[in-house]
């Protein structure tokens, strides 16, 4: 028999089509909207906020999956798109206020949905053809993107429910008359879409998938092999940090103490394996020895329970300072790092001395730390 | 299911207003919408014709053997080349940071479309074999 080609192309833009991929991509937007949630709670906490140390990959993991479930977002988008476009042109434009109304809620949909994957995808590739601060904006146009995904699924409910009840195929698929492509051929092309993008990108924060991943933003690789978000030099502390005259200030009740470089050297040191979990969604596993945070809290005469402030070299910029809750100070292997696997710091992963803590944003783990400041 | 579309529609409505108060806070407005309507106009305008156009080639010129794959072929290249469009020129890179964007993307884009069409290849010509070897059953597809 053969295959009618206008029924072939208007076939896969049925509604039990649509709504399949539409759940698809209610539920990557969803996953995608609660880690970028719970990351904008670890870097901005408010007081009911609290993130644990363990497991110490759980952000690298929460943020990765933020990253990948918004790249997996980009075919079921397009195809989900590909279902209702006649639907653009609908005859006449606007029926009614409400009708007005519903088209306009899908415009905001469409809008912010590729708003939030247009600007993810070029943060994480360092590309800002704009004027606007990403992460506020980014922020904004989740709740819009997730609203209007919530209105969208309340106006077309009735619709959702009765084609998802019912089989994906068509008459000629389940008499198996061949239909190609058919509808469920078009679900696996777009599931196929979504292996592939995320296979391509998230070898940045998978080992084992560095090689296949031929449109990563990082390949793992850097100095010491560990990759770099902010260089010494996009930082304008190359100076500061290298000269003989840097002292560490470390803050606390019982006054202010100046340690050089030789005195943090003599401390006690311990090692610890922690990964760096850029909120880029790229990470690495790394071995870093130091002085432990604690023992720093101690000697300046605070408690386990007072929260430390971290301020560095970088005079300004949203990521100078970040604030370490206690319950990352008092754990043991919460560091000021003074090495990274084996040898003295690069200058570009935070020399003299880095916050490193476990299952935080590599942001919050202060580079060129210049002031300890137990806050008690 | 009437409540469960009021409380759901509402709730949107209300998750929209946070997200549209915080944007007009503390997001330079002007600069962030041609962002969301941009994309919205590139899709409308470009993508999805030229993949109907794609798709009427392939509905009009392909044997029905390689019509599935072909599918495969135009929507997991489609989606690599939305992607790949981020780093393939390396806009972001700095001179100061070889660890960023340290691959090449054109080779590496080039390389991805090479394996999906090759694949899309290798399974049209199983699927063509297959219909040969059964023509009563799929003697119409492999025409």
């Amino acid at each position: 028999m053969r295959v009618d080609q206008s029924s072939f192309t208007g076939t896969l833009r049925h509604e039990r089509v649509a709504s399949r991929i539409g759940l698809a991509l209610g539920v990557a937007f969803t996953v995608c909207f609660l880690t970028g949630l719970l990351s904008h709670l670890i870097q901005h906490p408010p007081a009911w906020f609290s993130w644990p140390t363990r497991p110490v990959g759980l952000y690298r993991v929460t943020q990765g999956v933020h990253v990948a479930s918004g790249i997996a977002a980009i075919p079921l988008l397009l195809g989900k798109l590909y279902t209702v476009y006649p639907r653009l042109f609908t005859t006449p434009p606007v029926r009614s206020v409400v009708h007005a109304a519903e088209r306009g809620s899908v415009f905001v949909l469409v809008g912010a949905a590729f708003f939030e994957v247009v600007t993810g995808l070029l943060n994480i590739a360092h590309w800002y053809p704009w004027a606007f601060f990403f992460p506020t904006a980014h922020y904004a146009v989740a709740f819009i993107a997730v609203g209007a995904i919530a209105l969208h699924v309340a106006v077309k409910l009735p619709v959702i429910r009765r084609s998802l009840a019912k089989p994906v195929g068509d008459d000629r698929e389940r008499t198996g008359e061949p239909t190609d492509p058919s509808r469920r051929a078009f679900l696996w092309a777009v599931g196929a879409g979504v292996g592939a993008v995320v296979v391509a990108t998230a070898g940045a924060t998978v080992p084992w998938l560095r090689k296949i991943s031929v449109l990563a933003v990082r390949t793992g690789e850097g100095p010491q092999g560990v990759p770099i978000n902010k260089t010494a030099i996009a930082a304008g502390v190359t100076q500061a940090a290298t000269s003989p005259g840097y002292r560490l200030t470390l803050l606390g009740p019982e006054g202010t103490v100046q340690l050089t470089l030789a005195d943090l050297q003599q401390m006690p040191q311990h090692s610890a394996q922690l990964p760096i979990a850029c909120v880029e969604g790229w990470s690495a596993d790394a071995s870093w020895t130091g002085v432990r945070v604690a023992e720093l809290v101690a000697r300046a005469g605070g408690t386990v329970d007072d929260d430390v402030v971290f301020e560095s070299l970088q005079e300004g910029g949203a990521y100078s300072r970040s604030v370490l809750p206690a319950r990352h100070a008092r754990d043991p292997l919460t560091l000021l790092a003074l090495q990274l696997n084996g040898e003295p710091l690069d200058l570009d992963h935070g020399f003299p001395c880095r916050l490193i803590a476990p299952s935080r944003p590599g942001v919050l783990q202060t580079k060129w730390v210049e002031r300890i400041e137990v806050v008690t | 299911m009437t409540a469960l579309r009021l409380v759901l529609g509402a709730s949107g409505v209300v998750v929209i207003g946070y997200g549209s108060v915080v944007l007009l806070l503390t997001v330079d407005v002007l600069a962030a919408v041609p962002w969301v309507i941009g994309p919205v106009i590139v899709h409308d305008l470009l993508i999805a014709p030229l993949t109907l156009g794609a798709v009427w080639v392939g509905a009009r010129y392909l044997p029905s053997y390689a019509r599935t794959p072909a599918l495969f072929g135009l929507v997991v290249s489609g989606s690599l080349t939305f992607v790949a469009l981020s780093v393939i020129g390396r806009r972001g890179a700095s001179a100061d940071n070889p660890s960023l964007l340290n691959r090449d993307y054109v080779a590496g884009w080039l390389v991805a479309l090479a394996v999906t069409w090759g694949a899309v290849l290798v399974v049209a010509l199983l699927r063509r074999a297959a219909a040969r070897r059964q023509p009563e059953v799929r003697g119409a597809a492999a025409r």
